[in-house]
């Protein structure tokens, strides 16, 4: 099954830069975020090519989830560039970083009982629609009509996607955690994003949920989409992703193969005193 | 002038000694109160009651009334508030549902008393204090209520200011005001915090409403509303939670009526707190002195 | 069924134009956007029509005009409005609906002072009334659909997570509030065509609590909320003549009762039972 690429939408204060790789999709350049006197990421510069599976990983408060939160615009950078298929949106607002293709899930649960669990994925594929803002929506009634089909046959494909197609029409306050984390990924995929940010995914699930993870994002990755996987479960990253990056103490210390990367004395390091992370 | 300044202090310490219950409640129970005039009210009302059917003096019905008030307090938080913090989803949401449920209990209330008063005005009896005038010196007059209305407020906004910033009730009521969940695995028992604070809150109140029914002389079921928005508008120009600001508003607001009925268009007296309110809000939502700490986003 | 409805017209037009009003406080209430302001527009939008009424203005051209105003002002008052959150909203639009009496009661003539303005000509038939309530219904029940009823649900619940899906929060809720700002002044315009006479005293904080009880019986997650329970508060009244002067503590009463056991209104319970009902509601 093959999802069409949404074009982007150009950004509010598009300024085209030159690309860092010959089609580098994501690039980030001294990305630094600083919070009162914490600095929470410094001085990151890693590139995301197109259709691969990266990791992002690190102790706890390397900054991982800040750096996932500056890249998705939920927090303001200090210092740096980030720049998307070319286009600098470092100074996008949040709410226009969807409409760039850019989906990401949360630490922590965020769905909304009020809504069905296919309303919340819903609420993601709307995203992939563009949301005709304007009065075609009272006028064009056919399109509208049109549009609405649409939305919900791709709410319909992420949630099936992630096997959860039959809890549809279910409240998702009733569901197990790792399925409302599944959910949320529906959510994000629906929005046919050109960059999935997952934050933690598979924390809280069993091993064979996990599994389920595993193969979801090798599938995306496979149809052309770019992941971002922040794990602390350093035996899934390194079995399934292309390319790892090493935060520490808000740095990137390391990127590469996840092997070579896992082997070096840097990365060992920074585990050592976090033994709980260090894969046997 | 001067005398319009006199009038102004004492009308601003019965301002001041509103608001601060008001913004305790708001400030550490996230509690918009619209139930505090009514509560006010019942200062008044049952001022009038005990001292027309005990006949004692205000030394006696004072501290009887303001029990009786923070007990309707602590009744309505025990009953009511406390189970809609609890059944909330988001913030927002339990500050609404304590809002609407706050505007019922205000409708009960004022029926209730509207119903016992048959509408009509009544007066807190002189047995229970007589009001006399002290002129100073040719200068201005103050009657001995205002003198004592200027006196309790002052003593009061200092102990509380005190308690606030050095007891250890104090830092309780801020920890709480920020983050209950921690404070509650610090020890703190929020259920009584916030019985405590909503008792204290009613308990001034019912003060004011005492000490104001005296000097008004007046006692009517709806009396407590004109009050209220005043209340708040004193509350956005300091800050919610701050004593300090609280003070500030209060007499600002107070000469800025004064000054109106005096000088200006004295019909309008009674709009400037909501003009206040508008402006302030618009302009600088967290008011003059807003701590950071206490603020809700 | 003619006699009862002669019998009962100004009940069922009183109620009519009170679901205009339930819906205004029940469309921003949905958004999380705590704006009590639609019942100042009320007001406003009752004397507006009663002035120009008074000058020979035919109704027709009235509604939309204060339709259109009160949405543009909403509009205006609603941007910088919109930046502030729960409580301090709800104070701020709270204050907006007590001076708005206050002005008028020093109005002077054009405004009647305390009485307020009288004999004011009937100027709306009871077939257009319907009418206009099944337009405005409509529209607000369609903001409710697709995209935007979820989308209005997310800036609810999650604003930060409504953002990261692309919903202009801060656009949506300034939205919100012109729309019921405009409907404010429909249900106030119309109110002021039917009744002969509009006066400060019916507005302020009695038709707040009025109005927030109507929005909240019902339920606040959709107009059938809104609807049902404009019909609730002017009918049971009638039916339970008996209370009388107690009614504003029965409201009370209700109130409380509902926010404490049916906190998503009866609508919102019903449907919590019979959770097939709302799926297929909601779901397009």
């Amino acid at each position: 099954m093959t999802e069409t690429q949404p074009t982007p939408t150009t950004p509010t204060t598009p300024t085209p830069t030159p690309p860092g790789g010959p089609a580098a999709l994501l690039e980030t350049d001294g990305l630094s975020v600083t919070f009162g006197g914490v600095k929470a990421v410094v001085d990151v510069s890693l590139t995301l090519e197109p259709g691969t599976l990266y990791g992002l990983v690190g102790p706890n408060g390397s900054g991982k989830t800040t750096f996932i939160n500056a890249i998705s615009r939920l927090v303001p950078t200090s210092a740096g560039r980030m720049v998307l298929n070319g286009q600098d949106y470092t100074k996008l607002s949040a709410t226009a970083v969807a409409s760039i293709g850019i989906a990401r899930t949360f630490q922590t649960i965020r769905l909304l009982n009020l809504l069905s669990v296919e309303e919340n994925v819903q609420l993601g594929a709307d995203v992939a629609g563009g949301r005709k803002r304007n009065l075609d929506w009272w006028f064009g009634r056919r399109a509208a009509g049109v549009e609405t089909r649409n939305v919900q046959k791709r709410a319909a494909e992420a949630l099936d996607r992630v096997g959860l197609a039959a809890l549809a029409k279910r409240d998702p306050s009733t569901l197990s955690y790792g399925m409302q984390r599944r959910v949320e990924i529906a959510r994000a995929i629906a929005m046919q994003p050109q960059l999935l940010l997952l934050d933690e995914p598979t924390a809280g699930m069993r091993e064979d949920e996990r599994t389920e993870i595993m193969d979801l994002s090798l599938s995306l990755v496979a149809d052309g989409m770019t992941v971002l996987l922040v794990e602390h479960n350093l035996r899934m990253i390194t079995s399934i992703c292309d390319h790892l990056y090493v935060m520490y103490f808000g740095n990137c210390i390391a990127s590469g193969d996840p092997k070579e990367v896992m082997r070096m004395p840097a990365v060992q390091q920074a585990y050592i005193g976090h033994s709980a992370d260090v894969p046997a | 002038m001067l005398q319009a300044i006199a009038d102004s202090l004492s009308l601003g310490s019965v301002y001041v000694l509103f608001a601060l219950g008001l913004s305790l409640s708001w400030s550490v129970l996230n509690l918009l109160n619209l139930a505090y005039g009514a509560q006010f009210m019942l200062g008044a009302y049952f001022a009038y009651l005990v001292g027309t059917h005990w006949h004692h003096s205000l030394l006696l019905v004072l501290p009887v009334v303001v029990v009786i008030v923070a007990a309707t307090s602590v009744l309505a938080d025990n009953l009511v508030f406390r189970h809609l913090r609890r059944q909330a989803g988001t913030p927002v949401e339990s500050e609404l549902s304590m809002l609407v449920a706050s505007i019922g209990l205000a409708a009960v209330a004022v029926t209730l008393v509207q119903h016992a008063t048959a509408g009509e005005s009544e007066f807190v009896p002189q047995t229970v204090f007589k009001v006399r005038t002290l002129h100073f010196g040719g200068l201005f007059r103050m009657t001995n209520m205002q003198l004592i209305m200027l006196i309790v407020t002052v003593v009061l906004t200092v102990v509380l200011a005190v308690v606030v910033k050095w007891s250890r009730f104090g830092r309780a009521m801020r920890g709480v005001a920020v983050d209950p969940a921690t404070c509650e695995l610090l020890g703190v028992n929020s259920n009584r915090l916030f019985s405590t604070t909503i008792a204290i809150s009613g308990a001034m109140a019912g003060l004011a409403g005492v000490l104001l029914a005296i000097h008004l002389s007046t006692v009517d079921a709806n009396m407590g509303d004109p009050l209220l928005t005043k209340a708040f508008a004193i509350i956005i120009i300091g800050g919610v939670g701050s004593i300090a600001g609280a003070a500030v508003g209060g007499y600002l607001l107070a000469f800025a009526e004064t000054f109106t009925v005096v000088y200006g268009p004295a019909n309008y007296k009674d709009a400037i707190a909501f003009i206040i309110i508008l402006i302030v809000l618009l302009v600088r939502p967290t008011g003059l002195f807003a701590r950071k700490r206490w603020e809700r986003s | 069924m003619t006699h009862y409805f002669h019998e009962n017209l100004g009940l069922i037009q009183q109620t009519l134009v009170y679901m205009i009003l339930a819906i205004s406080l029940q469309v921003v209430l949905r958004c999380g956007v705590v704006s009590l302001a639609s019942i100042g527009f009320y007001t406003l939008g009752s004397y507006t029509a009663a002035i120009l009424l008074k000058h020979g203005w035919p109704a027709a051209l009235i509604i939309p005009v204060v339709v259109l105003a009160a949405g543009l002002v909403g509009y205006a008052f609603g941007r910088p409005l919109a930046r502030l959150r729960g409580l301090y909203l709800a104070m701020a639009t709270l204050a907006f609906d007590l001076v708005i009496p206050i002005l008028l009661i020093n109005g002077g003539n054009f405004t009647g002072g305390a009485l307020g303005l009288y004999a004011i000509p009937v100027s709306v038939d009871t077939w257009a009334l319907v009418g206009i309530v099944i337009v405005a219904v409509y529209a607000v029940s369609q903001l409710e659909r697709g995209w935007m009823g979820r989308a209005s649900l997310a800036l609810r619940s999650d604003e930060n997570l409504a953002r990261s899906m692309g919903v202009r929060v801060t656009r949506e809720r300034y939205l919100a509030f012109a729309i019921s700002a405009a409907l404010g002044g429909l249900a106030g315009s119309l109110s002021a065509m039917l009744f002969h006479a509009v006066s400060p005293s019916s507005g302020g904080f009695g038709l707040v609590t009025l109005g927030l009880t109507m929005a909240i019986i019902g339920g606040r997650d959709s107009w059938i909320g809104a609807v049902v329970g404009a019909y609730i508060v002017t009918w049971v009244p009638e039916w339970l003549r008996s209370i009388g002067p107690y009614r504003n503590a029965v409201f009370g009463v209700v109130l409380v009762l509902v926010i404490l056991f049916f906190p998503d209104g009866l609508l919102g319970s019903v449907r919590k039972i019979a959770p097939m009902f709302r799926r297929k509601a909601a779901s397009a």
